[in-house]
C-alpha cells in the first residue's frame, strides 16, 4: 500500500540508505568432506545436530558441533573427486574445509577455494607434504586412524566458534593423539604438524595447531582484515563521494588507518600496520600500499636453568 | 622541505562516524602539545648525560580553530557533538605538500558558539576547541 498522495505532495522525501558493513560470518563456517553413509545421497547438507550429521556420514565431524559450533556444512561423497562439482554448485559460504581421514590420499586443492584446508592423517610423510604446500593455507593434523579425525574436528570447532581468534594452545582434547613421547612430539613440531600430546597428568592436550608453518589464526585474521578494509573503503567512498585528488587520498588513508588501528591493533590481533593511499594514477583508481605484521603465537619456551645461580 | 602547512592552501574539516564535513572558511588554528621531554640528574651534578624524563603524558594535546561563518547544519552538528560527547576527527591538510595535522577521537571542550559580538568583522566567527590523545602529524 503506497503512502497517501497528499502526504507525498506536501513533503517529498528521497531516502538515502547507508551501506552496511560486510558480513564476516562465513569466516566461522566450515565444510566437512566426509565419506557417504550407506543409503544416503551425495550432497552438501547444513547440519545443526549430531543426529543430522549421522544421517549422511559415519565420520565424527559432529565433534565440531560438540566443541561449540552451531552449524556445519557436511559434504558427503563416495570419492574425493566428486567434491569439486558439489562445491561449484553450492550457495553455502565457508572459509574452512576439513577433509576426513578416511580419504587416505592427501586432498588436492579445490578450484575457486582459497581458504583454510585441514586434513587428518596418521601418515607423517603425507601429512608433512600436505602441510607444506607453499601456496595453500593447509593444516596437516597427525592423529591415529582409530580417532576418525575427531581431534581435528574438535580443535577447529574451538577455533571457529570463538568470538575472537585464539590459537587454542594446550586445550583439552576428546581423544588421545599419536604420541606420549617427547622425541616424537619434537619431530612433529619440527615438521609443523598439528598434533595431540598424551599427558599422564593433564590428559590429552592440543600440543601444536598450525597452518603452513604460521599461527593457525593468521589466515583468518588476514582474511577478516582484507574484508574489513574493503568494506570500510566502500562505506567511506559511498558516504563522502570524494573527488580524485591528493587531499581526498590522505583523508581516506587516515580513515582506513584509524578503523584498522581501533579494531586490529587495539585488540592485539596485529602488532603493526601501515596504510598508504595516493592519487597517483589518471582517474578513478587510487593506489594503495598496505603492510601488516604477521599474527604470531607462542607455544613453547626454550630456557636455560642455572641451578644455584642465585644465593 | 618539511611539510609545513600553509593556511591559504589548507583544507580543514572534521569527520563524524566516517562522514566528512569541510570548513568553508577558517581563520587561524593553534595547537598545544603537552608531552615535554627533559633530562635530569642528581644534585651532586656529576652526570653529564642525564636521565631521560617526560612530563605531560596525562594531559591531552589541544587545538583551537577560529571558524569564520559556517552553515547552520555544520554548526548544529558540532554543537550536538559537544552536547552528546561525540568524538570527532579534526583535520587540516595542505593540498600541495600534503602536510597534515589530524586530531583523532577528539573531544570538543567548549560550546561551539560565537565568542564576541561587535563592529569588527573578526567578531563574525566561532571558536572550536578540541582535545585529543591521538594526534597524527605529517612532516
Amino acid at each position: 500500500m503506497a503512502r497517501d498522495v497528499l502526504l507525498d505532495y506536501v513533503l517529498k522525501t528521497s531516502v538515502v540508505e547507508p551501506i552496511l558493513p560486510a558480513s564476516t560470518a562465513y569466516l566461522h563456517n566450515v565444510l566437512c568432506i566426509v565419506p557417504l553413509a550407506t543409503g544416503a545421497t551425495a550432497g552438501i547438507y547444513e547440519c545443526v545436530t549430531k543426529a543430522q550429521v549421522e544421517e549422511y556420514t559415519t565420520a565424527k565431524c559432529w565433534q565440531l558441533l560438540e566443541s561449540g559450533m552451531s552449524k556445519i556444512f557436511v559434504c558427503a561423497v563416495s570419492a574425493y573427486s566428486d567434491v569439486q562439482d558439489l562445491i561449484d554448485e553450492t550457495e553455502y559460504k565457508f572459509f574452512t574445509v576439513l577433509v576426513d581421514l578416511s580419504f587416505t590420499t592427501a586432498p588436492t586443492a579445490l578450484t575457486g577455494f582459497d581458504g583454510v584446508m585441514g586434513w587428518s592423517s596418521d601418515d607423517v610423510t603425507k601429512a608433512e607434504a600436505f602441510g607444506k604446500i607453499a601456496t595453500a593455507n593447509n593444516t596437516a593434523f597427525i592423529d591415529p586412524t582409530a580417532n576418525s579425525g575427531e581431534n581435528m574436528y574438535w580443535a577447529f570447532g574451538k577455533l571457529l566458534s570463538g568470538s575472537v581468534w585464539r590459537n587454542q594452545q594446550f586445550i583439552g582434547m576428546p581423544a588421545g593423539g599419536m604420541t606420549s613421547v617427547l622425541g616424537t612430539a619434537e619431530s612433529y613440531f619440527e615438521k609443523r604438524l598439528s598434533f595431540v600430546l598424551n599427558s599422564e597428568e593433564f590428559g590429552n592436550r592440543l600440543a601444536f595447531f598450525v597452518n603452513r608453518g604460521r599461527a593457525i589464526v593468521a589466515p583468518y585474521i588476514y582474511e577478516e582484515f582484507q574484508l574489513d578494509l574493503k568494506s570500510w573503503a566502500l562505506t567511506y567512498i559511498n558516504t563522502n563521494m570524494p573527488n580524485y585528488n591528493a587531499v581526498e587520498a590522505s583523508k581516506l588513508e587516515s580513515y582506513l588507518l584509524q578503523k584498522a588501528n581501533n579494531k586490529y591493533i587495539a585488540s592485539g590481533m596485529l602488532d603493526a600496520l601501515t596504510i598508504n593511499i595516493t592519487a597517483d594514477q589518471d582517474n578513478f583508481v587510487m593506489s594503495g600500499n598496505i603492510k601488516v605484521s604477521e599474527p604470531k603465537a607462542t607455544w613453547r619456551i626454550n630456557a636455560n636453568l642455572q641451578e644455584g645461580g642465585i644465593e | 622541505m618539511s611539510k609545513l602547512i600553509r593556511i591559504w592552501k589548507t583544507q580543514g574539516g572534521f569527520t563524524v562516524n566516517g562522514t566528512d564535513y569541510k570548513f568553508d572558511d577558517f581563520d587561524s588554528v593553534s595547537f598545544t602539545y603537552s608531552r615535554i621531554k627533559h633530562i635530569m640528574r642528581g644534585a651532586n651534578g656529576t652526570n653529564k648525560v642525564g636521565i631521560d624524563t617526560e612530563e605531560g603524558l596525562k594531559t591531552p594535546d589541544t587545538c583551537q580553530v577560529t571558524i569564520v561563518d559556517m552553515t547552520s547544519e555544520i554548526h548544529q552538528l558540532l554543537q550536538q557533538c559537544y552536547d552528546n560527547d561525540t568524538r570527532i576527527n579534526l583535520y587540516f591538510i595542505d593540498s600541495d605538500n600534503l602536510g597534515k595535522v589530524q586530531f583523532n577521537n577528539a573531544k570538543i571542550t567548549t560550546p561551539v558558539r560565537q565568542m564576541n559580538i561587535g563592529e569588527d568583522d573578526a567578531n563574525l566567527s566561532v571558536i572550536l576547541s578540541v582535545e585529543s590523545f591521538d594526534v597524527e602529524v605529517g612532516v
